[in-house]
């Protein structure tokens, strides 16, 4: 019997801004698909277009990016990088066959919990609509994210 | 610097098609600087066509080597342990790092990962434009430091053309024309008698031929055996 | 003195025409209007390749109308030709009975139907009438001796340049290489031949006005313009063009009351 497609999110977020909503959404109960698993940065201006590429590389059905609000960053320009290197990876896979839409930049502020919920809410959705990432889910969890993790020295 | 530019996905796949492992070689130098074959650029690649060859279902493996230059030997000696284990190489250096590759490692398919586009300047962040095409004599001197062999399309040494329009070049409304830079730039300096005297052909079917160049200091090197 | 060079002299006002070879094999409606312009027009101006399409060379052209009588100015362009391939047109169209020349560095590939072709600008139109020169002189480039053949020589000149100044410059040097007169680039208005003419007051190239009708609607337009150069007296003769409806040649020479 073939596996029920539970899409797999890779998020990689800010420390100052996105991550505390999402801190705060917990503590809310805000109700959201359980299927993101958070990488967490200092600031999104730590991407690199070729974490999100191995996010792909290791089975992820959709990737997200999260950082403050425009003008908000606390390291000042961290998210202005991200969204640029966010533009460029998205044309990357459109040229490699994957699609750009399965990658997103968001903006969310330290407050604005439901803010998080709701992009896991369209990321989850966008992925059930994508379907699987072709390159399959090759290795359990947590080995996943331990090679994410080898990306960053 | 030389800049090159990363060839269209589409044509890269292509070229590795027959290959089960590839080894992607980067360069330090020239295509670094410029974003196309660098370190990081060569990274990308790999992990592009990993992605590309599971989608594809393809057996492909590939991993990235970098050296400093693919135009000097020494460097190329570090891949020596590494290339065995591999079926092609990927260089995205400029065509002379590619060239040196391939002469170094006969016996492996040597493919190029980038299309060398020009000598030029780095004229803002991620923006380079041409500017010299190595033409062996240079006129820089005499056109004050604007040169009509790289910007000018037909490559005039008495212009402009009539095709001239607003300062523009015929060939393209947003290119200055080489040659009015040059009559302003000289105006500018006092210095138009420069282009007064009707500057003769350029010699252009020895300079064609393949160079070849030594320096002064290592000629007795290179003589045939007195 | 070859017909030209001649009317040039002695006239007050000459007349050329713009024809292009034809697209095809056959040169007889050439033949034909050429005939039909007859002694209406002190000279017919051959185009090579213009605006970077490919046609017939012009070579054979020239021959064709000289041996029916008409006056040739063959174009020469530099983006076609290397300095071998200018030679030796220059000694066909000698021997093909060709007496006049415009030298013209030529439209480049980009503008016309074939972008990606090879651009040959082995010379430019200055070192082409210094080697015409030469040649009249009885050397060839490579400076040895050869038979002499000579040329009247023209080459283009630019009127509406903005910049004016370095197009002024440049056809100093021009007349400095070799070129008798200069046929301008098509003027939109009476007003820019006077600036012109005001500008290269110190050259004494003749300088020849070119009036172009885009199309059969323009030729009432075109006429006007050249009835106020003929009237102003400020270039030596007109040079009409009427690109893609050169049939339409005889009707504004017949507008032009010439």
């Amino acid at each position: 019997m073939p596996e029920k497609y539970e899409p797999l999110i890779i998020a990689f977020i800010c420390t100052y801004c996105t991550y505390t909503a999402a801190d705060m959404a917990g503590s809310m109960r805000l109700q959201y698909p359980p299927n993101v698993r958070v990488v967490k940065l200092l600031c999104t201006g730590k991407v690199d277009v070729l974490y999100l590429l191995e996010a792909f590389n290791c089975g992820a059905d959709v990737v997200m990016v999260s950082g403050c609000e425009i003008g908000d960053c606390h390291f000042l320009e961290g998210n202005l990088r991200a969204k640029e290197r966010v533009e460029y990876a998205k044309t990357l896979l459109d040229e490699l066959g994957l699609g750009a839409e399965r990658l997103e930049m968001f903006h969310i502020g330290a407050s604005d919990a439901p803010k998080w919920a709701a992009a896991v809410e369209t990321m989850t959705r966008r992925a059930l609509e994508l379907g699987p990432n072709p390159v399959g889910r090759k290795r359990p969890l947590p080995a996943i994210e331990e090679q994410i993790g080898d990306l960053m020295p | 610097m030389i800049v090159a530019e990363r060839k269209p996905f589409d044509e890269l796949v292509d070229s590795i098609k027959d290959f089960r492992r590839v080894l992607i070689v980067g360069c330090g130098t020239c295509v670094a600087v410029c974003l196309a074959g660098g370190e990081k650029e060569a990274g990308l690649l790999a992990a592009e066509f990993d992605i590309a060859a599971q989608i594809a279902d393809r057996d492909q493996s590939f991993a990235v080597a970098c050296v400093e230059r693919q135009c000097d030997r020494e460097f190329l000696d570090e891949l020596n342990a590494k290339v065995p284990h591999y079926d092609a190489l990927l260089s995205l250096a400029c065509g002379a790092g590619i060239q040196f590759l391939a002469e170094k490692f006969p016996d492996k398919p040597v493919l190029a990962g980038v299309n060398t586009t020009f000598i030029g300047v780095n004229e803002d962040v991620g923006l380079w434009a041409e500017k010299c095409r190595a033409c062996r004599n240079c006129v820089l001197t005499m056109t004050g430091g604007i040169c009509p062999v790289a910007l000018c399309p037909k490559g005039l040494l008495n212009g402009p053309c009539g095709g001239m329009t607003d300062g523009r070049c015929e060939t393209d409304p947003e290119r200055e024309c080489a040659w009015v830079a040059i009559y302003q730039r000289l105006e500018h300096l006092g210095r138009l008698d420069n282009i007064r005297p009707i500057a003769p052909p350029r010699a252009y079917g020895r300079a064609g031929l393949p160079g070849r160049q030594v320096h002064a200091a290592y000629e007795r090197r290179y003589r045939a055996n007195a | 003195m070859p017909e030209f060079e001649k009317a040039l002299a002695e006239k007050d006002f000459v007349v050329t025409v713009e024809l292009d070879p034809p697209r095809g094999v056959d040169l007889k409606p050439l033949q034909e209007l050429a005939a039909a312009l007859g002694s209406r027009i002190d000279a017919v101006v051959l185009s090579a390749n213009r605006a970077a399409k490919a046609r017939m060379n012009p070579l054979l052209a020239a021959q064709a109308l000289a041996q029916q009588g008409s006056e040739v100015i063959l174009t020469l362009t530099c983006r076609d030709y290397n300095r071998l391939a200018l030679a030796s047109d220059l000694l066909a169209a000698k021997a093909a009975g060709v007496n006049n020349l415009l030298l013209v560095s030529g439209d480049h590939v980009t503008l016309g139907d074939q972008p990606e072709a090879k651009p040959v600008y082995d010379l430019d139109s200055t070192q082409a009438l210094q080697m015409a020169v030469q040649m009249a002189q009885g050397r060839d480039m490579a400076g040895q001796e050869m038979e002499p053949v000579s040329f009247f020589l023209g080459a283009a000149a630019a009127p509406r340049a903005n910049p004016l100044a370095p197009q002024v410059f440049r056809l100093h040097k021009k007349t400095e290489a070799g070129a008798s007169f200069f046929i301008t680039q098509p003027l939109s208005d009476l007003e820019q031949l006077k600036n012109f003419v005001q500008q290269i007051k110190s050259l004494e190239t003749k300088v020849i006005a070119g009036v172009e009708a885009a199309s059969p609607e323009d030729l009432e337009a075109a006429a006007n313009l050249c009835r106020e150069i003929k009237a102003s007296k400020l270039a030596a003769g007109v040079h009409l063009s009427a690109p893609d409806h050169q049939d339409s040649l005889t009707a504004l020479l017949d507008k032009c009351g010439l």
